[in-house]
């Protein structure tokens, strides 16, 4: 079942006499983890934006359509888009220090989530807060609730936004290089933790990174951007096995492997 | 947030070492006012030498200064901040008379100027280049080169004079009366329910409140404009607008929480400026408060009174700082203090 | 940081200073400002129609020219003691120009080298001079002068004196914190490795380069001086009597504003013009020379 449908996606920054992202096309069925991979300038974070109506100031888009659930997204006003943001899609990002607010604690950028879109009183939302940093692996999670957070680790903010991401049970979650900050420990402990998620609420995500290997981890599609457009859209297994466009056959050969003797990276179509 | 009992010994220290610092620079300064103090009290006529030795000795006067500053110092920790000159009152009765008039002043700027600057700074960063910010920005800017005095003056002739719509002198009419409980005037009445005397006290102190704010209303609106904007590009504001929180509560609570922070320090820098723009504008309208006295004290020479005052303000200073410092480690969690 | 490399390519030559002038609006609307009053006040003893201290008794409280009342002989009209408003507004420039280059000027001189040797040379010297510099702000620097006053005694130069010893802290301050990020520039490090003495080193790297920061904090406080001489005379405590400044005509003019408004309004406008000027002039030389400095933006 198709959940969203991309159409036609364009993109463009003021100023810039081009499309930064330039007719997309793409679907994500339910339950499907589908990975927009390419190299930075691509498209991919501003597209996974563009999902939740949250272009910088100078981004605008300038055509095609959002479908999700049937609805176009674009056509919708702001305050019907607010209803959707948080409860049907939400987003992770890529630094979580930065991303929760130093101010505040975690308790409070948990619970408003759940206050407004599920209706919990405080009570409740402390009873299910807790069981959510339970479930994202989260040690003593009243202690945590009570921080703010420049006292947790990268790790554990980032186990926190997941919390919070999920927590209204989304159907779309857009999660923009969200272990590129972490170490590789901690990197597969996230991956682990979101395939997790997926099988037990039968979340969709969207899964946008520079790192092929990553993506190929915890994707069941990937789709490979480059400047703009997706040039390659297959399941998993296939692109590795088969693919087609020259520019994937470059990101393949970008990774090193143990024993390979490292070249210069192979141009576009040349052998 | 780790208040250590470490740091406030050591804080408290500091605190007394600067008081102290100020005390004997101001005890030296007015020594070197030239005239001989005896002369002023006792007036034109001649008096016997005899008595004038007497009455110096009496004061004091007569001790090398070091022993006239250790006299000083130990009347003043006992309490006794010397008698004055002029009034022939106690110093001290006479600073904790007129001090809420300050103090009532100074607060009243600092509210106006948050207020003002906060809201102004708020629309200025949700809209920049919009025609409020241009305007906030360029009113920010005369308020802020023109000296508080200056402004007291163009508002004692605008409002007072040529409109004639607020009263510029005093902290009430001649005819209205409260009974002093806190000194605070807005308050007493309040107190008393006595609505009309708070009108008119309100009258009353919002010219000279406006002119002394009027610096630190540009330096808020600067400052939050700046600080909003940063907050507003943040991550974690992207993250509160995905998680679909009303625009309203994501401005007004959770980025100006973060913004207001340098405004803190902001507000703390600049009260000792305020501290001194008081006394020209307390003259300006006539407020009866340490301002005036100032101008007094200093023309009479009337050392015990100025030496009072010099440390009331060298406190006043000392523990505002203090007072900002602990604010700001409210309403920032990654301060702590050292 | 100040682009210097920039902003030395500006000030070198006189071209340059030119270009700079002209480059922003607000630039050149505080140049000419001030330029307007220092020809004024330079050109007092022959622009002035009469000695401003004369006083005609008979013809006190004249409106300007052109109103009911007006003289063409007063053109500004008159005060209380019937002395030309005009002549005395054209000596109060002159008052204006005076204090506020001499009181910079000296500021400056104690600053400049204070600021200089402290921020380079660091260590007990450095915090003395910034405990000192603690101290000194903790005065409330509204009573300092009128402190200062009281001792002095009244009159134009010892309101400069009380202006500097109340405000020598600003230049100090801020060009020590210009020459702490100096110091660690590569070109002073090359100095040194080269092998000279600190104070080559002060006077022929440091020096040169806090210059553009001076002429920002050099408007800045001929503002403040203007000020305080305004501040200060109002009081009754700055020129003498029969000195004409702009501060003592707003305190005069306050006194008999019923009976001539505009012997006070004249010298407050052309102070706060004055004032306004000088601070967008500084605030302009901030965009060009340091954008990081700026007020608006």
């Amino acid at each position: 079942m198709v959940l969203l449908s991309v159409e036609d996606l364009k993109i463009r920054f003021l100023g810039q006499d081009y499309n930064a992202v330039d007719g997309v096309n793409f679907t994500v069925e339910e339950a499907e983890i589908l990975g927009l991979v390419g190299e930075s300038g691509a498209g991919k974070s501003i597209t996974g934006r563009s999902i939740l109506r949250l272009l910088p100031s100078n981004g605008r888009i300038v055509g095609g359509r959002i479908l999700f659930k049937g609805t176009d997204l674009l056509s919708l006003s702001e305050d019907d888009m607010r209803k959707i943001r948080g409860k049907e899609i939400t987003a992770i990002q890529q630094d979580p220090l930065s991303s929760l607010n130093p101010a505040f604690r975690i308790r409070d950028q948990m619970f408003d989530i759940l206050k407004i879109h599920l209706g919990l009183k405080w009570k409740e939302a402390k009873e299910y807060g807790v069981k959510l940093l339970e479930e994202v692996g989260i040690p003593a999670p009243e202690v945590v609730l009570r921080k703010f957070p420049h006292q947790l680790s990268g790790g554990m903010c980032q186990r926190v936004m997941i919390a919070i991401a999920f927590s209204c049970n989304p159907m779309l979650v857009v999660a923009d290089e969200p272990t590129t900050a972490l170490d590789v420990i901690t990197q597969a402990l996230v991956v682990n933790l979101m395939k997790r998620m997926r099988e037990k609420h039968k979340t969709s995500i969207i899964f946008i990174t520079h790192n092929l290997a990553l993506a190929s981890n915890i994707c069941d599609r990937i789709a490979v951007m480059k400047l703009g457009k997706i040039v390659e859209m297959k399941p998993t297994k296939e692109l590795f096995k088969a693919p087609e466009h020259p520019y994937t056959l470059t990101l393949l050969e970008a990774v090193p492997r143990v024993g390979q003797r490292v070249t210069r990276l192979k141009e576009e179509g040349k052998a | 947030m780790p208040i250590t009992s470490q740091y406030l010994v050591k804080r408290a220290i500091y605190m007394v070492l600067s008081v102290l610092g100020v005390s004997i620079v101001g005890f030296a300064l007015f020594r070197l006012l030239p005239g001989d103090p005896v002369e002023l009290i006792v007036g034109p006529g001649y008096f016997a030498k005899e008595e004038m030795a007497a009455l110096r000795a009496k004061l004091g006067l007569d001790q090398p200064i070091y022993i006239q500053y250790f006299i000083w110092l130990r009347d003043f920790l006992s309490g006794n901040f010397g008698r004055s000159f002029r009034f022939d009152l106690n110093v001290l009765d006479l600073i904790m008379d007129r001090l809420p008039a300050t103090l009532e002043l100074i607060i009243f700027s600092v509210i106006i100027a948050l207020v003002v600057g906060v809201v102004t700074g708020v629309v200025s960063a949700v809209k920049p280049g919009s025609w409020a910010d241009r305007l906030s920005q360029t009113t920010s800017f005369v308020g802020f080169a023109i000296p508080h005095f200056l402004w007291g003056i163009i508002f004692v002739v605008v409002f007072g004079a040529v409109l004639r719509v607020l009263p510029a002198s005093g902290r009430l009419d001649m005819d209205v009366e409260v009974n002093r409980i806190t000194g605070f005037m807005l308050i007493d009445s309040l107190l008393h329910g006595d609505l009309n005397a708070f009108v008119n006290a309100l009258t009353h102190i919002i010219l000279p409140g406006l002119a002394l704010s009027m610096g630190l209303i540009a330096m808020v609106h600067r400052t939050l404009r700046s600080s909003m904007l940063d907050v507003l590009g943040e991550d974690y504001i992207f993250t509160d607008r995905m998680k679909g929180l009303s625009e309203r509560y994501i401005i007004y609570v959770r980025a100006l929480k973060n913004a207001l922070m340098p405004v803190i320090t902001i507000v703390g820098i600049q009260f000792t400026f305020l501290l001194g723009g008081s006394i020209l504008v307390e003259k300006i309208y006539g407020w009866p408060g340490i301002g005036n006295l100032v101008f007094t004290a200093v023309q009479y020479q009337d050392l015990s009174l100025v030496q009072g005052i010099i440390m009331l303000y060298a406190i006043i200073v000392v523990l505002t700082n203090f007072v900002i410092d602990v604010i700001y480690t409210l309403v920032n969690p990654r301060v702590e203090f050292k | 940081m100040l682009d210097l490399e920039q902003v030395n390519r500006r000030l070198t030559t006189a071209r340059g200073v030119f270009s700079l002038l002209t480059s922003s609006k607000k630039i050149l609307f505080g140049i000419i400002i001030l330029l307007v009053l220092i020809a004024i006040g330079l050109l007092a003893p022959w622009l002035s129609p009469f000695d401003p201290n004369e006083q005609t008794l008979g013809k006190a409280y004249l409106p300007p020219f052109g109103f009911n009342g007006g003289d063409s002989k007063y053109l500004l009209g008159t005060d209380s003691l019937g002395r030309d408003i005009l002549s005395r507004f054209i000596h109060g420039a002159s008052v204006a120009v005076y204090v506020s280059v001499v009181a910079t000027i000296l500021t400056a001189a104690i600053g400049v080298p204070l600021g200089v040797t402290s921020g380079y040379l660091r260590g007990k010297f450095d915090e003395a001079v910034m405990r000192a510099v603690d101290i000194w702000m903790s005065f409330p620097p509204v009573l300092l002068a009128i402190t200062l006053i009281s001792i002095l005694g009244t009159g134009l130069n010892n309101v400069i004196i009380a202006i500097v010893i109340a405000d020598w802290t600003r230049f100090t301050r801020v060009i020590r914190s210009e020459v702490l990020n100096i110091r660690e520039r590569d070109f002073v490090l090359a100095a040194k490795s080269i092998g000279f003495s600190p104070l080559q080193i002060m006077r022929h790297e440091v020096l040169p380069n806090v210059v553009p920061l001076l002429s920002i904090i050099a408007t800045l406080e001929m503002s403040v001086a203007i000020t305080v001489e305004v501040l200060l005379s109002y009081a009754g405590l700055g020129v003498k009597a029969d000195t004409p400044s702009w501060g003592s005509m707003i305190a005069d003019g306050l006194s008999y504003f019923r009976l001539n408004p505009w012997g006070m309004f004249i010298p407050l406008v052309a102070t706060i013009v004055v004032i306004l000027g000088l601070n967008i002039l500084g605030d302009g030389l901030r965009e060009k020379l340091d954008p990081r400095l700026t007020l608006t933006r």
